[in-house]
């Protein structure tokens, strides 16, 4: 038995081991430390009981301690927040994203510069310059981030299990998105004038929406349109209830879309409303206007009217372009023309 | 969801309901009470019909309170509602009052503060007064297949007995079992609600719903909690399918589908089963029982033990907590729908005080004796004692022990108490945290239990939503029923997930049924369950010896610096290599432990460089091919498995010898020490094994695991279920 004590099994052994070795030994005797407080073992006066006293042996000392005092620990040192993405403790924050660590914050796949200056990908795109292919609605499309495994799997989090926390980070990430995007209109339009009109989303059928509870791109349109200082508008409604697009391939898709989306009741009206509405840089009768400002009433009417669709992923892009027309189709009725452009989440 | 809330008054005075199809609802209080139900194949609602309903209903008045109201409001309001005598005076703007004073929270926490007549929704109306129709009645009076959809909700009920589901997984237990009852579902599960055998509430909602109570205990009992584990819920977010701004929603429980507020959660009542052990303790089975299954001297004894446990009659007298003050903290209701009233986690350090109150509760003092089932009754308190004001705690299940070491052939163990229950009509459950176990066992219980259907769930199972009364699952499972079983086994209660999970151990006692018993199974039983078999408040039974009757081996140690700077230096102690040298030359499988996953990788590289010619792999629980390189290291193809905790239990090769590297890692606690050791010497050929812990330090947690395995090793040395005593003493 001897043999076996793990204090024996090495000959060598450093001091203040053995000193405390020593202690043990005087403390609690030569069977063990701590040989006291095991909960079989009872002191002979405290099995008898009678006088009603309480059984101090059988009161659990340390979940009492611990009772008391792991309060007062998270008090003083409240414990770190995990990650809302891979779960682990976040050591260093990012500026911004608070609620996600530094390495998932890295491997972010951001799109700083699109290849095809059409669809917003990264890489070469064959669909863009493809022939042959029914006529395309808007002018251009912009993503945050590519769509790879691990942004496939925020979004499932987020749109299909509801994990709406992830729901600020995302839309955070588009409103980035938006900047860049107004940015590099701004640069290639003529000087810096450019402004989008109002901010539309993909809307989702009613039944989804009862299922769901909400529609995730007009959370991230909502960022994007404070970001942008536009209004976000309800232009449009989903008439038909279909199976989930990421389940379809691409001739599915383009064929299952057509009729769908509608223009919500009074979407011109809406948007009359706020094409119209006179804005604080425009109005006629400031000092600092000069003269074209002040036409800019008349003028406007001329300009088309400029739309910003958001959805949460770009695919095929047959889903936007459905809506782009839908859009083009209610600045018709204003008498005008229109520029849509697109601004997703992801794209794939 | 948007429901319907109505008000009726009985006999017995005023009641809320809530409904889903108010058609089904009119139906069951009015006309099916009537001799409507012969005249309606005529399809005509005459004068005379009214007469007759006029005459016949019990019910005296109905108002409907809302036609579309949220979920989570139907709830508050029903759950915290009582009746009094002034609302046979009400009048609909009386009701509007009372609506608005009993949501005064949830319309607070609305963006703009609205009173209930503001907030668009419309006035209550009488739909059914001193035996007339009211005039909002007409849009109810319709004709409906009575028959038919008796049947359907018999079918319904009977499907959802036990359960606990929200809306999404009726939905796919319906298109699996139930399709023909998919398009109507909403009359069908109204109708089961009112024969009550369906309980509606909904996902999210507060713990305390009685308005006024909740001043006692402060704001705590007001916050929200998940219904269906119990945690709390602070995220709240603008909802489309219900229309509230602030619509609360459990992050907790995600993974197995969102429960929020306007949710709606069904909990089929399940069938109550004959109560353990009528002629007393007499007929308690354990000879004839026991026989049958081939067990140990050591197993025979346990499982008898466990078997008395579920004999043993419940207790007369509800438990009651002596000390007053405990009781006036701890009390809370009983009523409908609150048994999630306190969340293990939050409730943690009130759970921990009331237990040391307890025992300063004069007279109770708890019987201990291993094996031994007393010590479970109650205290008779005095009338005098306030504890009897206040409701105590709900009765829970009676809770039992079995601690076996590793390889004491548990699974064997628990047959017995499952034919028991399965014999006696009852519904068991067997949970483990682990999904590989679950697989593993399925086929074992089949064989054991050839004439039962046995359900085996886990994520992504085929057999979710089927009904038996043998069910084998994970433990995250257990969230889909609620006082369901009569016995829940859960096994290995101290493994990932379910350890330290409060979410879990609420999911589980919520499926056993309050008159229910639990047995848990475990080699190294977490610290609190020690220490409540120790002092007596848990009966338990120890199964301190392996089946094959041979000691446990117990583990040396060698000194070695930690692992990350032997792979700097590309070198091991020489005494790891010499011992390693020797097991290879016995021919033992050997198993190395380490505590990273990023060590696997370089130890590997070190041993093959080390032992030339001998097939060494590491697996972890990012390793896609992990089963295959278990499967192969058990018929010893490979020789040399490096791996950290994630083979620590569940894992039985023949012959091997375990190595645990920086055994004085703080990844390995007292119990996971324990269960690597148990890798080692579990067959019957080579009993022995070697355990060798390497390690810079001589932790506290080594020193457990020795100490645990030696106090086993006394214990069954001093039962006399060691064979060869005197070749083990030496």
């Amino acid at each position: 038995m001897i043999m076996n004590m793990p204090h024996n099994c090495n000959e060598k052994e450093s001091p203040s081991r053995a000193r405390k070795r020593n202690w043990n030994r005087q403390c609690y005797g030569e069977v063990g430390e701590r040989f006291r407080f095991r909960p079989e073992y009872r002191h002979p006066c405290e099995t008898v009981n009678e006088s009603g006293t309480p059984p101090y042996s059988l009161i659990d000392w340390s979940t009492a301690k611990e009772a008391v005092l792991s309060p007062l620990h998270n008090l003083l040192a409240p414990p770190g927040l995990p990650c809302l993405t891979c779960g682990k403790m976040i050591s260093g924050k990012v500026k911004g994203y608070p609620e996600i660590c530094n390495s998932c914050y890295i491997s972010i796949p951001w799109i700083a510069s699109p290849r095809c200056d059409t669809c917003g990908r990264p890489v070469g795109c064959p669909d863009c310059s493809r022939t042959g292919k029914g006529p395309r609605h808007f002018v251009l499309n912009r993503s945050a981030v590519s769509y790879n495994a691990m942004m496939k799997e925020w979004l499932a989090r987020y749109k299909f299990r509801g994990d709406e926390s992830l729901g600020s980070v995302l839309s955070r990430m588009t409103g980035v998105a938006a900047t860049r995007l107004i940015k590099e209109l701004r640069v290639k339009s003529a000087p810096g004038k450019f402004h989008f009109d109002a901010v539309t989303y993909v809307p989702v059928s009613e039944e989804r929406m009862l299922e769901r509870g909400f529609n995730q791109a007009r959370n991230l349109a909502e960022e994007a349109a404070a970001v942008l200082g536009s209004p976000l508008l309800d232009l449009l409604v989903r008439f038909r209830h279909t199976e989930k697009q990421s389940f379809k391939n691409r001739w599915q898709r383009l064929r299952d879309l057509q009729g769908i989306f509608r223009a919500a009741p009074g979407a011109e009206d809406l948007l009359q409303a706020f094409i119209t509405r006179p804005t604080r840089n425009r109005f006629p009768y400031s000092i600092f206007s000069s003269e074209s400002d002040y036409l800019n009433g008349e003028r406007h009417s001329s300009l088309p009217i400029r739309l910003l669709l958001i959805d949460d992923v770009y695919t095929t892009g047959s889903t936007v372009n459905t809506c782009a027309a839908v859009l083009h189709e209610v600045c018709d009725l204003l008498g005008r023309q229109a520029e849509i452009y697109i601004l997703t989440w992801a794209r794939s | 969801m948007r429901v319907c809330l109505y008000a009726i008054r009985q006999e017995e005075g005023w009641r809320v309901v809530i409904s889903l199809d108010r058609r089904v609802d009119f139906w069951w209080w009015v006309m099916g009470k009537t001799k409507y139900g012969e005249r309606e194949k005529s399809r005509v609602l005459s004068r005379d019909y009214l007469d007759g309903m006029k005459a016949e209903s019990a019910v005296k008045t109905i108002v409907l309170l809302s036609g579309s109201m949220p979920l989570g409001w139907a709830v508050s309001l029903r759950d915290g509602f009582r009746s009094t005598g002034e609302m046979d005076r009400f009048k609909p703007g009386d009701w509007m009052k009372y609506i608005a004073a009993s949501l005064k929270q949830e319309l607070e926490c609305e963006q703009i503060p609205k009173s209930w007549s503001m907030s668009g929704q419309d006035m209550p109306t009488l739909l059914w007064a001193n035996g007339e129709p009211g005039k909002a009645a007409v849009a109810w009076l319709t004709v409906m297949d009575w028959e038919e959809l008796s049947l359907e909700a018999k079918a319904i009920a009977d499907a959802l007995e036990g359960r606990s589901l929200l809306e999404a997984e009726l939905q796919q237990l319906l298109a699996e079992r139930l399709p023909e009852l998919r398009p109507a579902w909403r009359s069908v599960v109204q109708l089961a609600h009112l024969q009550g055998r369906l309980q509606l509430t909904s996902g999210v909602a507060q713990a305390d719903a009685r308005p006024g109570s909740g001043r006692r205990a402060g704001r705590r009992a007001r916050e929200l909690r998940c219904r269906r584990c119990g945690s709390g819920v602070h995220r709240r977010t603008p909802c489309g399918s219900c229309g509230c701004s602030g619509c609360a929603y459990c992050e907790a429980c995600l993974a197995m589908g969102r429960s929020r507020s306007c949710a709606l959660l069904l909990r089929g009542s399940s069938a109550r089963t004959v109560p353990p052990a009528v002629g007393g303790t007499a007929g308690v089975p354990t000879g004839s029982l026991l026989d049958r299954w081939g067990l140990s001297p050591a197993q025979r004894e346990a499982a008898g033990a466990a078997l008395r446990f579920l004999a043993q009659p419940l207790p007369q007298a509800e438990p009651r907590h002596g000390a007053a003050p405990a009781s006036l903290l701890l009390s809370r209701r009983s009523n409908g729908g609150l048994q999630g009233a306190a969340a293990p986690d939050e409730h943690r350090w009130l759970h921990q005080l009331r237990r040391l109150l307890r025992h300063w509760a004069p007279r109770e003092i708890p019987v201990t004796a291993t094996g031994s089932v007393t010590g479970i009754t109650g205290v008779q308190v005095n009338s005098a004692n306030p504890a009897d004001l206040f409701p105590s705690l709900d009765p829970r299940p009676l809770r039992f022990l079995l601690w076996a070491v590793t390889g004491a052939g548990k699974t064997e163990m628990i047959f017995p108490l499952l034919r028991y229950v399965l014999d006696r009509g009852g519904k068991v459950m067997v949970a483990t945290p682990r999904r590989d176990v679950v697989l593993e066992l399925a086929p074992r219980l089949a064989k054991v239990f050839p004439e039962e259907v046995i359900a085996v769930l886990y994520g992504g199972s085929p057999q979710r939503w089927a009904g038996s009364r043998l069910f084998l699952s994970t433990t995250h499972q257990l969230m889909r029923f609620y006082h369901a079983f009569d016995l829940v086994i859960i096994d290995e209660l101290d493994a990932f997930p379910y350890h330290n999970d409060p979410m879990l151990a609420f999911a589980a006692e919520a499926s056993c049924k309050p008159e229910g018993r639990f047995i848990f199974l475990s080699a190294t039983p977490p610290n609190n369950l020690r220490r409540e078999a120790g002092s007596g408040r848990l009966p338990h039974a120890r199964v301190p010896a392996r089946f094959h009757g041979h000691p446990l081996p117990v583990p040396s140690r060698i000194r070695m610096n930690p692992v990350e700077s032997c792979l700097r230096r590309q070198t091991f102690a020489p005494a790891l290599i010499t011992s390693m040298e020797k097991s290879i030359s016995r021919g033992a499988q050997i198993f190395v432990f380490v505590s990273r996953i990023r060590h696997i990788e370089p130890v590997v590289a070190l041993f093959r460089s080390r032992f030339p010619g001998l097939l060494i792999e590491g697996t972890s629980s990012q390793d896609k091919d992990r089963s295959d390189h278990v499967l192969s290291f058990r018929s010893t193809n490979i020789r040399l498995l490096v791996t950290t905790t994630i083979l620590e239990r569940g894992v039985t090769v023949p012959k091997s010898d375990v190595y645990i590297l920086d055994a004085d890692s703080e990844m390995f606690d007292e119990a996971s020490l324990v269960q690597m050791a148990g890798r080692a010497g579990r067959s019957k050929d080579d009993p022995q094994g070697t355990i060798v812990f390497v390690s810079a330090e001589w932790t506290r947690s080594q020193r457990g695991a020795v100490r645990q395995i030696r106090r086993m090793n006394a214990i069954a040395r001093k039962n006399g279920f060691l064979k060869e005593n005197k070749e083990v003493v030496k």
